[in-house]
């Protein structure tokens, strides 16, 4: 019941508002109803009481008249027996005037005690209103019994008494009698007493205005009932035996302490149980004087307050109507706040259905709803505009996304990604991996077989992100591949890129590039780096050494940074990873880096696996060590090995001057032109010496020149004195020069080779001369050794000697 | 090296003798630059007489032939030996470079025009 009705008010403002006011109004009805009730109640109890009490007063008082003139015949007859002896004509003419005289006296009889009998001429005068009038006879003391009250208590107490009432069979009523004893000399000589008849008690307490419920009773010093509505009771129950009789023990109590305080002599009001009909009533009792009789008036108290609960009753009923007139209002007063609210829920609900121009209930009032609708006014218009810069906002963020999608295509589009790379040179194991970032990082390799030794290979990463960096990697990228295919030699083509780049670098970008050229067959890796994280080359051994000569500077950065070629041989199986720093600054979610000790770790662990899967195997591992932390810039790394390095350990085993024979004659000279002469005796004196034949000298003549005169005008960058040594070998079937110098690492072998069919306006000399020396001779190789340069050319003698190669 | 000029008709004949390299290719190159500013714009050089040429003595001919083609003149060479044929065509310079037989032959080139 509670429950529904909770929920039903929780449903609707209106409902709760007038359940509230009406609750609010009922509250100050119910106090005032209250108040009324209880002020009027006492009120009302006051008066009541006051009216019963003027009532009992009174009843008493009419109790107390037949008493009293019934005490004073008696007084004045025994004040007669008292002075005077009378007769017993006189006496029975007494006793015969008074009873024709009190109406009220039944009987009346002087009894004279036994001690005095013989006194006077009669024992007991008793005379009475008989069937036939009034009579008078004297009686026998053999038939008085002076035992009994109505003589033994004043003969006894020697003073005047009211006896118990009793009932009287001749009369067939209830009687009383007062006896007053005559004292002579101190002693009792005789009773006088009357028998007061109580037929006019009913009478009297019966009239009495007590209203409807209301009943008197009348008990005696003894607490026996002399008149009780129920007449069974009469002279046979007390006021204690029905206390008794009762079956709670507790209202027996509180009935048995009421008959003593009623009897306690004093008048009083009590609130009690009746026990007849179990109602709360009020009693009042006082006690009759004379005879120590008590009259108690007992009223029910919902008589008493019956005015009052009829009067509350039809205030209460007003106040429901009142109560159900209140409806109306605050129905209206409900229904005019909530009006506006459900207009604005409308409005709220299409507003978030995306409809901005919904009309908002006009408030004319300064009201909370009116505060309320400005407030609405207020949050449509920010929504509408926070809409719209949201739309805004993401259409931006879309295009950014877009030019990052963009940005990484550029990138993954201009890297090679075809593997394996050679198919036609299986010994040649290369692979390489481009994780981009979500922001593009710019980050870059490049391989390519320049002619059939030499792979060239570069790893880079542009400074900054996104498109700028994505286009600056393909500028990059671009440039140095194709000044590597003309250049041939690291250093240079860094050289050259970077000036290209660096040249009006508006926006100071740069790259970080390692770039190599790797002769597969040879394995000599000629190397430049531009600022770029070192490699690492893994021997078979297991040895790992970090190519971390000190770098130039980044491409782009400045103009005019001179790149200086590194050199190391790869033997077979050997592993050269080339990696950027996403790889190890990868960071995981408590931004520790993969590091170079995680890189190294991984090579040591898997650096014996293919260049595939050891690469794929680095992602994986980098991956779980960011375990789930976004990448911030790409990753990515190049591993190569060549699975065959045979021809320099052949040459270098046939020929070196450490493990084969000693040159047939060695030339030092200094790194100057002048001494090109000097070479030139030289050569021809070897081929007097050596029997060499004419073009074939001139051959050779021109293969040193070439090379010699390139080693004095770039070799040296610091244009001081060095030397320059060659060496001939001639055996059976070849002669095989060798020339060795300690300048900056350069591998002609790795040169592209001249276009010989370009016009005149186009042709250049640059490249020519290695040309000449591929075209000319049988053998062109190249080692680094020992910070030195070795360049060897060689030539068959057997056959034909004018064979200008191949 | 030895440089002698000729003057003709309507070009001027340089013979070369001996080596052409990278030692003797500066001093050739400015003979031949002042038989050039001299007003010649049609030269033929004899190279009967040179043993040996390097990848420096090219450049000193193909500076020329440069030089004489934005003055609209030209370099033919002629009587080249073997071996110098040899490096004259490893290094493509017979297709660019007009060669005659002999000086005779050379100057018809020039007459032709």
């Amino acid at each position: 019941m509670v429950l529904p009705m909770i929920r039903f008010l929780n449903r609707s403002l209106v409902h709760r508002m007038t359940a509230l006011i009406l609750l609010g109004a009922g509250l100050v009805m119910l106090m005032v109803l209250g108040f009324s009730y209880f002020s009027q109640r006492n009120k009302i109890l006051s008066s009541a009481m006051q009216q019963s009490d003027t009532l009992t007063q009174s009843a008493v008082f009419q109790i107390e008249m037949p008493l009293g003139r019934t005490e004073a015949v008696v007084q004045q007859t025994a004040i007669f027996l008292e002075k005077k002896e009378y007769a017993c004509a006189e006496s029975t003419e007494l006793i015969r005037r008074t009873l024709e005289r009190n109406q009220d006296i039944f009987g009346m009889a002087i009894t004279f005690s036994e001690k005095y009998i013989g006194q006077s001429d009669f024992k007991m005068l008793y005379g009475w209103r008989g069937t036939e009038g009034i009579q008078v006879l004297d009686r026998e003391p053999e038939n008085i019994d002076y035992q009994q009250d109505w003589f033994y208590l004043p003969y006894y107490l020697q003073r005047p008494v009211w006896t118990e009432p009793y009932h009287d069979s001749d009369a067939n009523t209830l009687m009383v009698t007062y006896s007053f004893p005559i004292v002579r000399s101190g002693e009792v000589i005789a009773v006088v007493t009357c028998d007061l008849s109580l037929k006019w008690l009913h009478k009297l307490l019966d009239t009495l205005p007590l209203g409807k419920g209301g009943m008197s009773i009348l008990f005696s010093q003894r607490g026996t009932y002399i008149s009780h509505p129920i007449r069974a009771y009469e002279m046979t129950e007390t006021v204690f035996s029905m206390a008794e009789s009762q079956a709670d023990p507790e209202m027996s109590a509180s009935l048995y302490q009421l008959g003593l305080d009623a009897l306690g002599g004093q008048p009083g009001f009590q609130t009690f149980k009746h026990p007849i009909d179990n109602q709360t009533s009020f009693i009042h009792y006082r006690p009759v004087p004379a005879t120590g009789w008590v009259l108690g008036l007992i009223q029910p108290q919902k008589q008493v307050l019956a005015s009052l609960v009829r009067l509350n009753e039809i205030s209460a009923l007003i106040g429901i109507a009142g109560l159900a007139l209140l409806l109306i209002p605050a129905l209206g007063i409900a229904w005019s706040v909530t009006r506006p609210l459900q207009k604005l829920s409308v409005a709220a609900n299409q507003l978030s259905s995306g409809n901005f121009d919904i009309s908002l209930p006009v408030i004319h009032s300064r009201d909370e709803v009116a505060r309320l609708t400005d407030a609405f006014e207020k949050m449509r218009c920010e929504l509408r505009r926070y809409i719209a810069d949201l739309t805004a906002t993401t259409a931006a963020k879309e295009r950014i996304a877009g030019e990052l999608s963009a940005a990484r295509e550029i990138q993954m589009s201009i890297v090679p990604k075809l593997f394996p790379p050679f198919p036609n040179s299986p010994d040649i194991d290369l692979y390489a991996i481009l994780i981009p970032a979500r922001e593009v990082g710019g980050d870059l390799y490049d391989f390519m077989m320049l002619d059939d030794e030499h792979l060239y290979l570069a790893i880079g990463d542009v400074s900054g992100k996104g498109v700028p960096a994505s286009l600056l990697m393909a500028v990059g990228k671009t440039l140095l591949k194709s000044t590597m295919q003309s250049v041939r030699d690291p250093a240079r083509a860094l050289t050259q890129v970077n000036n290209e780049l660096s040249e009006d670098n508006e926006t100071c970008m740069f790259i970080t590039m390692f770039c190599a050229i790797l002769n597969v067959k040879t394995g000599a890796l000629i190397y430049s780096n531009a600022g770029h994280n070192p490699p690492f080359l893994t021997r078979v051994s297991g040895k790992i050494e970090r190519l971390d000569e000190p770098p130039g500077a980044a491409l782009g950065a400045f103009q005019d940074v001179k790149y200086h070629n590194q050199s190391i041989l790869m033997h077979t199986s050997d592993l050269l990873v080339l990696y950027t720093d996403g790889v190890t600054e990868a960071m995981n979610p408590s931004h520790e880096m993969f590091d170079e000790t995680g890189l190294l770790e991984h090579i040591r662990l898997e650096g014996h696996l293919s260049a595939k899967l050891f690469l794929e195997s680095l992602g994986r591992t980098v991956n779980s060590h960011a375990s789930g932390a976004e990448q911030s810039d790409d990753i990515t790394a190049l591993a190569v090995r060549c699975r065959s390095v045979t021809a320099m350990s052949e040459s270098t085993s046939q020929y070196t001057s450490s493990a084969g024979r000693k040159p047939d004659s060695i030339l030092s000279i200094r790194n100057l032109l002048e001494e090109m002469s000097r070479v030139t005796n030289w050569i021809e004196e070897q081929g007097a010496t050596l029997d060499l034949p004419q073009s074939l000298l001139m051959n050779l003549n021109l293969a040193l020149e070439e090379w010699i005169v390139n080693v004095i005008s770039y070799a040296h960058p610091d244009k001081s004195e060095h030397t320059i040594e060659l060496r001939v070998w001639r055996n059976s079937n070849e002669i095989r020069l060798e020339i060795e110098d300690d300048g900056q690492t350069f591998d002609p072998t790795a040169m592209a080779d001249v276009d010989t069919t370009l016009p005149i306006e186009h042709r250049k000399i640059g490249g020519l001369g290695i040309h000449f020396i591929r075209k000319t001779m049988d053998r062109f190789t190249y080692r680094r050794e020992k910070g030195h340069n070795i360049v060897s050319i060689a030539k068959n003698i057997t056959g034909n000697s004018d064979n200008t190669g191949s | 090296m030895e440089i002698q000029s000729k003057i003709g008709n309507g070009f001027t004949t340089l013979s070369l003798k001996g080596r052409l390299d990278a030692v003797s290719a500066a001093p050739a190159e400015a003979t031949i630059n002042k038989t050039i500013e001299s007003g010649t714009s049609n030269i033929v050089l004899d190279l009967a007489g040179l043993d040996y040429i390097s990848s420096a003595g090219l450049r000193v001919l193909l500076v020329t032939a440069k030089k004489l083609s934005r003055q609209n003149g030209k370099v033919v060479l002629c009587g080249l030996q073997d071996s110098v044929r040899e490096v004259f065509e490893i290094s493509g310079f017979l297709s660019i470079f007009p060669v005659a037989a002999d000086e005779a032959e050379a100057a018809k080139s020039f007459q032709a025009k």
